[in-house]
């Protein structure tokens, strides 16, 4: 089974007519660390399947500072739906923090896929209800726990996290400095 | 009618009268007094609502029995405990009333039956959860990357009277700061003037 069944049966499966259509809006994409796929600004086209390696989104405020918003594994989803949707520039930058493949389907394309094909109109809402599902899991992270708990979460969820990308940018991701993170890894290593 | 139009107006303006007339034939009208409980923990719940009046607001208690406010609605919004309508589990958000509420309560799993058979229900929901990515993808922004006074200005801009509907700690409960902090933030912005 291609990668591309992998991603699509893990959400709905699709008649094998409709699959080879849906596998026909991607092409394969390898991209260096640290390169950028979508900057703040664009109005993006495209939406990625990470296939290997881990990307982020982040925002760079007025002062240069970067804070990391999401962070994505495979087999996962990036690209600015945000810009996608509204047909507006991007709020964040998406970048790969390790060397990555992406598969780079063609929004458009799949959108007048879904308007030809009831069944990639259901398979549309359940990408839409399992994306809301991990940013709901996010949002709830960051208005009920404390940064110590965020950053055991995330070593559950990615346990070589410390090894792909550096100190600063995890702490950014938890919204906090790199002091404080690592007061806290400090504290859960010396137990 | 008019308001169930006003409603989908916000998603996908145009429907056709037969769409909207489906809609009301699946909704109905509810009141709720304020502080009464939409929706419980524990329930597996069905419904969905669209808040026709009133502040309605999500929470979750945390294992030390402290509640942190998730979302704040007012009219005209969709609310629904989303996450356990998909997953059919048992609800982990407690949806109560604010202020006095009129809503528009309709079964979630009847409207996704429609979806499968009718274009026009299939858009309007892939609409819907597009709005609730696009409000999630906000709310990541807010707790993320804003500072706790950056967020209180955001609230107070969106909902002005919180501070009367509301104890200040459930304001900072929401901000996901303290009501130590939240005091300190108020006392800076409100000395200026």
């Amino acid at each position: 089974m291609d990668f591309i069944e992998i991603f699509v049966n893990q959400i709905h499966p699709l008649s094998k007519e409709v699959l080879e259509e849906f596998k026909s809006i991607f092409t394969e994409k390898k991209y260096s660390k640290n390169e950028i796929i979508l900057a703040t600004g664009e109005i993006a086209t495209m939406f990625y399947i990470v296939k290997e390696g881990i990307a982020r989104s982040y925002i760079m405020d007025e002062n240069g500072k970067d804070h990391t918003r999401s962070l994505f594994v495979p087999v996962s989803s990036t690209g600015s739906l945000e810009s996608l949707i509204t047909k507006k520039p991007s709020s964040s930058n998406y970048q790969c923090l390790s060397d990555c493949v992406l598969l780079e389907g063609d929004f458009f394309k799949f959108k007048e896929l879904v308007k030809n094909h009831f069944e990639l109109s259901l398979f549309y809402s359940k990408i839409l209800e399992n994306i809301f599902l991990i940013m709901l899991k996010r949002i709830t992270e960051l208005s009920t726990l404390n940064a110590s708990e965020i950053y055991k979460n995330l070593k559950k969820e990615i346990p070589e996290i410390d090894n792909l990308i550096p100190q600063y940018q995890i702490a950014s991701y938890l919204n906090i400095t790199p002091v404080q993170l690592s007061r806290i890894r400090k504290e859960l290593y010396s137990k | 009618m008019s308001f169930i139009k006003a409603f989908t107006d916000l998603y996908l303006p145009s429907q056709s009268d037969e769409f909207i007339e489906k809609i009301n034939t699946i909704v109905k009208t509810k009141f709720y007094k304020k502080n009464d409980i939409i929706i419980n923990l524990r329930e597996v719940p069905s419904k969905f609502y669209i808040l026709k009046e009133g502040i309605v607001r999500s929470f979750v208690i945390d294992s030390k029995g402290k509640e942190h406010i998730k979302t704040l609605y007012k009219s005209i919004s969709l609310f629904a405990p989303l996450s356990s309508l998909i997953t059919k589990k048992s609800s982990t958000f407690i949806f109560d009333c604010i202020t006095d509420c009129e809503v528009l309560e309709g079964n979630f799993y009847d409207f996704i039956t429609l979806t499968k058979s009718d274009l026009e229900f299939s858009n309007f929901y892939t609409k819907a959860l597009e709005n609730v990515y696009i409000s999630s993808e906000n709310k990541i922004h807010n707790l993320s990357v804003l500072n706790a006074t950056e967020r209180y200005l955001k609230l107070k801009k969106e909902i002005p009277q919180i501070e009367n509907m509301i104890p200040l700690y459930h304001v900072a409960s929401y901000l996901n700061i303290t009501a130590v902090q939240l005091s300190r933030i108020r006392k800076k912005l409100y000395s200026k003037s």
